[in-house]
């Protein structure tokens, strides 16, 4: 499998698979690791999973499920990326709230960061602009930029604590991250699905 | 000089030279000084040299600023920057100096070299001298100064404009004296100790650096101007200015950020924008596709399709060219079963295509585009792809769904995806490498 995942990013093979790779996406160590590690899970996670078709159940398992790749991905990258650790530190401390992996995509009273679940948290936008949103031209440029960096910070996991520079850094760290763990996604469901 | 070669030996550092207003003192601080000055002239000529030189040169032209009332360096200042003033004043002299040695007489053209050394030190000092006020009449400026010596040794130690303000007191517009009183000062400079070598080496290496080439005086002069030809070593970029420090910060600063945005900008697809802020929409977009991409990734593999097909349907009554749909509800349950059982046919890779592209096309048109456009896929009318199918005959056992571009509202309507064999051709010439699965009605 972790081979078929090396040689889908390698080579050109339309005919094998559908999903075409880019031609700048090779197999990192990085991705390897999630790759090892997210199927590790799925497995337990299959194991564990009771086979519940009610919708709700469903939409649960998937957010599980959207966890445990995020977790997957945190823990391969390690401590060395703010994100990571950003997204280690939430996710702990979700689990102690909730002592088992599976009890924790059941219950609802979570409070999930931001960037985990589109919640509605959409105060802290509002907070920081002072001017009126009365039109797109007043507001000068500083307020455009503040306003974008700000959901940037939202977006990007452990984003709130950094300064600019930093933040630019981790965002760039954090996309090619995201779209490995896609990546793996993607051929682990066409492999299995 | 004979008395001065004389005495030269038996002269210790001036901490007994307290009493000794005179020529004698005047000595002892000029060996002091030669002392000092050892590694880099020698010693008797030199000096000769430079004293005729100062005393032929009109003292009267430099304007001595009152010292209490003129505040050249702020207090606010850094010593740091003080230095630096200091040192534009030395360059400025040493321009100055040199300009009146040229013009003055040739001078010794042996010694000359050394001579400018000593002697732009010398005059650096005497500017810094007379620019610090050195207000009232000669005589009682020399007063001050054995006392200066004595207790210049403590105020050596605390700052450099101290020091010089306190012992640089005289104005002495005659030479004679205002060269002693440059010696005094200079040898109080000397007497403090640590600090001392230090100033007289940060008062000899700009000097030394602007004796580089003849080419340096004519930098020197315009020492605020030349930064501009020094791109690279910015740490002094602007002299004098109380926001040095913050502007060089300020400028480093938006130049790692630059940097990282054109990192982003590699990484982002659709990166052509030059503006800042629709550069940071476009990574914004991005990030949130992505994260999207793993949401509906992780819906798909759970079979939760069931969930999504809904939500497909529901965009069938879209209008405008494309509108997405289930495609068939069958296949869909076919793999709802989860990732155990089904055998891996293309025909529910394609499904679960579509079912995030269509997913995907419920929030944004445009991330619609771009996931299809990183796997390689685009959207074509289903007319076309009919025509191309059956022009190519690669169809497998999969039908081909059609799609009325004008879109009629039937829910049976699906994505006709199609495989293209290179990224940048146009739908029409690309062949259907697979099937693309379909539904009737």
């Amino acid at each position: 499998m972790i081979l078929d995942l090396c040689s889908s990013s390698r080579a050109h093979t339309p005919n094998m698979t559908p999903i075409i790779p880019t031609a700048n996406n090779p197999a990192s160590a990085t991705k390897l690791r999630f790759a090892r590690r997210f199927l590790r899970s799925l497995s337990k996670m299959s194991k564990t999973r009771p086979s519940c078709p009610s919708s709700i159940c469903v939409k649960k398992r998937s957010e599980g499920l959207k966890m445990a790749a995020y977790w997957c991905m945190a823990r391969s990258v390690g401590s060395r990326r703010a994100w990571s650790r950003a997204i280690l530190m939430k996710l702990s401390r979700g689990r102690q709230q909730h002592p088992h992996h599976h009890n924790f995509s059941m219950k609802r009273k979570i409070r999930r960061p931001t960037w985990l679940g589109k919640t509605k948290k959409k105060q802290k936008k509002k907070r920081n602009i002072t001017c009126s949103s009365s039109s797109y031209d007043d507001e000068d440029e500083e307020e455009i930029m503040k306003r974008q960096t700000e959901k940037l910070r939202e977006v990007v996991p452990g984003g709130k604590l950094m300064d600019i520079c930093s933040l630019l850094e981790e965002t760039a760290h954090f996309v090619t991250c995201l779209a490995d763990q896609v990546h793996v996604m993607q051929t682990i469901a066409h492999r299995y699905s | 000089m004979q008395p001065c070669s004389r005495e030269m030996q038996g002269i210790n550092p001036l901490s007994n030279s307290s009493s000794q207003i005179p020529l004698s003192g005047h000595h002892q601080i000029q060996n002091s000084q030669m002392h000092h000055f050892d590694p880099s002239s020698s010693h008797d000529d030199f000096l000769d040299q430079m004293l005729s030189n100062l005393l032929s040169s009109s003292w009267l032209d430099l304007n001595p600023k009152p010292f209490w009332d003129d505040t050249p360096p702020p207090p606010s200042h850094a010593a740091a920057e003080n230095v630096a003033f200091q040192y534009d004043d030395q360059a400025s002299l040493a321009s100055k100096f040199r300009n009146h040695q040229i013009s003055s007489d040739g001078g010794n053209p042996s010694t000359k070299s050394s001579t400018t050394t000593a002697a732009l030190m010398l005059q650096a000092q005497h500017q810094l001298l007379m620019s610090r006020g050195l207000a009232g009449a000669g005589d009682s400026g020399l007063l001050p100064m054995p006392l200066s010596l004595g207790g210049g040794g403590d105020v050596d130690r605390s700052r450099n404009d101290v020091v010089d303000g306190s012992s640089f007191k005289s104005p002495n517009p005659g030479g004679e004296r205002s060269v002693q009183a440059l010696y005094n000062g200079f040898a109080g400079s000397l007497h403090g100790g640590g600090q001392v070598p230090n100033q007289t080496q940060q008062f000899l290496h700009p000097q030394g650096q602007n004796l580089g080439g003849s080419s340096g005086v004519a930098t020197t002069q315009t020492p605020a101007s030349s930064t501009p030809a020094q791109p690279r070593q910015r740490v002094r970029a602007r002299r004098g200015q109380a926001t040095d420090p913050h502007s060089i910060a300020e400028r480093l600063r938006r130049e790692k950020i630059a940097e990282r945005m054109k990192a982003l900008q590699e990484l982002v697809p659709n990166a052509n924008k030059t503006d800042k802020a629709s550069m940071l929409d476009e990574i914004i977009d991005y990030v949130k596709f992505l994260q999207l991409q793993v949401k509906v990734l992780s819906m798909s593999r759970l079979g939760g399709a069931a969930a999504v097909a809904p939500l497909v349907a529901d965009m069938a009554s879209e209008a405008g060219a494309v509108a997405a749909a289930v495609a068939g509800g069958d296949c869909v349950q076919a793999t709802a079963s989860g990732n155990q059982t089904p055998p891996s046919t293309s025909n529910d890779t394609i499904a679960m295509t579509e079912h995030q592209v269509a997913k995907l096309m419920e929030e944004d048109m445009g991330s619609a585009m771009q996931y299809l456009q990183g796997k390689g896929l685009c959207l074509m009318p289903i007319s076309l792809a009919t025509a191309i199918s059956t022009a190519t005959c690669h169809s497998r056992s999969h039908l081909v769904n059609n799609h009325n571009q004008k879109g009629p509202s039937s829910p049976s309507m699906s994505v006709l995806t199609v495989q293209s064999a290179t990224a940048g051709n146009g739908a029409a010439e690309s062949s259907v490498k697979e099937g693309v699965s379909v539904s009737k009605p």
